[in-house]
């Protein structure tokens, strides 16, 4: 080793700000967990300042997972395998709880499972586990929807339930479909805490089609019929996460008329997409929601013309959004995931490229979900 | 050293930063950003004279280095197909220096805006820093362990996934 006069050499703490960034952004994510211990500095750096972060996501690009589960019918166990997008293998485990699972929710990173009793929030990287509260209505669940509340750095899920009324104008019995919701603050996530489900009332509009949800900037989406007698009258229902209020968006014209069968919500490139497909054809519009302000109708503009190339399968979804690895260009429209029948594949916005997942990863009958946004660790 | 061409310089003089002078080939200093950018100017400009370089903030025994460095890669400018042994030689290299060198030289190559050196630098400390254990961090880099007993374990419990 060639020795230097130490006193002119600079020590790595005293190491300019972005070299420090530069090389610790190229160690793996659980080593430099690890090294929040080393000193107050470091811990500084890879705990809390933001910097730091802006730097390591613009570097990694918010590295997508991939999370497939399957159901073990023998027993109620539930398999999870995870993948990094370019098909790297990251973990695989088995849940063992007293119920099956029956849904699997995703947001920042952070998985909700729920079975027919209990919900969990799962981090797939870190592998903690923790137990939410129940509540005494799960037994009539109607649907849930999973997001996060980024100025409170809260998570929060919405669970919805139905009992049954009768109603006396019409003369029928009806159900009525009721709101609660649950807040768990990212700081003690993992951590059973005293939270409890809020009970929010009625749910203003009755859902449609698949009852799944859309969730763009804080703000949860589905179909919904603004009249419970009118078949006719697609509309989109938002629900305000920081305010948790129910609202109605400006709906086009266009699909109004539309059977609910050939709609759905998703987010792409962080707003409100409706995808538009008419069954037995091998394209699907992609309409964006492109303003949104008090006071003005929001505009559906017509974004994406997906050609399927013949595929005429009846199942179609788009399961998720994610910018384009390994590219600087900021302006990159990026990738969405497709389900098509049972087979997963990647469509690029930009040129109209469709691949299918390979095949080690595609798990056939597997579920499948996109995990984005793996900001809480880092 | 006056320039042997009209208008071009084929040679600048950098001095470091305890004012050692270093005569360096025009295709050298073009390694670094910093230097280049100074030869344009004043090839734009149409001066046949010598140009001189202060370089504040790299001792002379660093600027030796990334000399070294520019020129080996000044060599192989022009084939791509020694990219192997360019690499191999980049590799020792590095390997030759201790890690209060490698910070020195690391800087020394952000400040003369040497991408390449740069990269290979903060590669190579990522990679020899990313296996060892936070004690071992500490002793190479010679950090003081600024938290209490209690600090320490608070924050290996909150990350006790990463140890496991």
């Amino acid at each position: 080793m060639k020795k230097q006069e130490p006193s002119k050499l600079v020590e790595f703490n005293n190491l300019p700000k972005d070299i420090i960034f530069d090389i610790f952004s190229r160690i793996p994510l659980k080593t430099l967990c690890q090294f929040r211990v080393v000193c107050k500095k470091w811990q500084f750096h890879l705990c809390r300042n933001p910097e730091f972060r802006v730097f390591y996501h613009k570097k990694h690009k918010i590295n997508p997972i991939l999370i497939f589960n399957q159901q073990n019918t023998e027993n109620p166990s539930t398999q999870l395998s995870s993948y990094f997008i370019d098909g790297t293998r990251l973990s695989q485990i088995s849940t063992n709880f007293a119920q099956p699972l029956v849904s699997i929710f995703t947001c920042n990173g952070i998985l909700c499972l729920i079975s027919k009793t209990n919900v969990f929030l799962y981090d797939p990287i870190t592998k903690l586990l923790s137990n939410l509260p129940n509540s005494k209505r799960f037994k009539s669940t109607f649907s849930w929807a999973f997001g996060y509340s980024k100025f409170r750095n809260v998570f929060k899920l919405l669970h919805f339930y139905t009992i049954e009324k009768f109603d006396n104008f019409h003369y029928c019995p009806i159900n009525e479909v009721i709101c609660e919701i649950l807040s768990k603050p990212i700081s003690d996530l993992w951590v059973d805490s005293l939270e409890e489900w809020r009970n929010l009332g009625n749910c203003p509009y009755e859902f449609l089609g698949r009852k799944n949800y859309a969730f763009v900037d804080g703000k949860f989406y589905w179909l919904v019929r603004e009249n419970k007698f009118n078949f006719h009258c697609i509309r989109v229902m938002s629900f305000h996460l920081e305010t948790e209020i129910f609202g109605i968006v400006c709906f086009s014209r266009n699909f109004s008329d539309r059977s609910v069968e050939c709609l759905d919500l998703v987010e792409i490139r962080d707003r409100l997409c409706m995808t538009d497909r008419l069954p037995g054809q091998s394209s699907m519009n992609i309409w964006m929601m492109v303003k949104e302000d008090d006071g003005f109708a929001n505009l559906w503009v017509k974004k994406y013309e997906i050609d399927l190339n013949g595929i005429d399968h009846h199942d179609v979804r788009i399961l998720g959004h994610f910018p384009r690895r390994n590219n600087d260009d900021d302006d990159d429209e990026g990738e969405i995931l497709m389900k098509i029948g049972q087979s997963f594949g990647f469509y690029e916005l930009e040129n109209g490229v469709y691949r299918e997942m390979t095949s080690e990863v595609n798990k056939q009958e597997w579920g499948l979900q996109l995990l984005l946004n793996r900001k809480s660790i880092l | 050293m006056a320039s042997s061409s009209s208008s071009s310089l084929s040679r600048v003089v950098v001095k470091s930063s305890d004012n050692n002078l270093f005569v360096v080939n025009k295709k050298v200093a073009s390694q670094s950003q910093l230097l280049k950018q100074c030869i344009d100017n004043m090839e734009e400009k149409g001066t046949n004279d010598v140009i001189l370089i202060p370089l504040s903030n790299v001792t002379s025994n660093i600027l030796t280095l990334v000399l070294e460095y520019c020129e080996k890669h000044a060599d192989f400018a022009d084939d791509d197909n020694n990219n192997q042994e360019l690499k191999q030689w980049d590799h020792e290299f590095l390997k030759k220096f201790d890690y209060a060198t490698l910070n020195s030289l690391t800087m020394a190559a952000d400040y003369m805006v040497t991408k390449s050196l740069l990269n290979l630098c903060c590669q190579f400390i990522a990679d020899s820093i990313k296996d060892l254990t936070v004690q071992q961090i500490r002793q190479i880099f010679d950090i003081k362990n600024d938290f209490t007993p209690q600090e320490e374990a608070d924050i290996k419990n909150e990350n006790a996934w990463a140890f496991r």
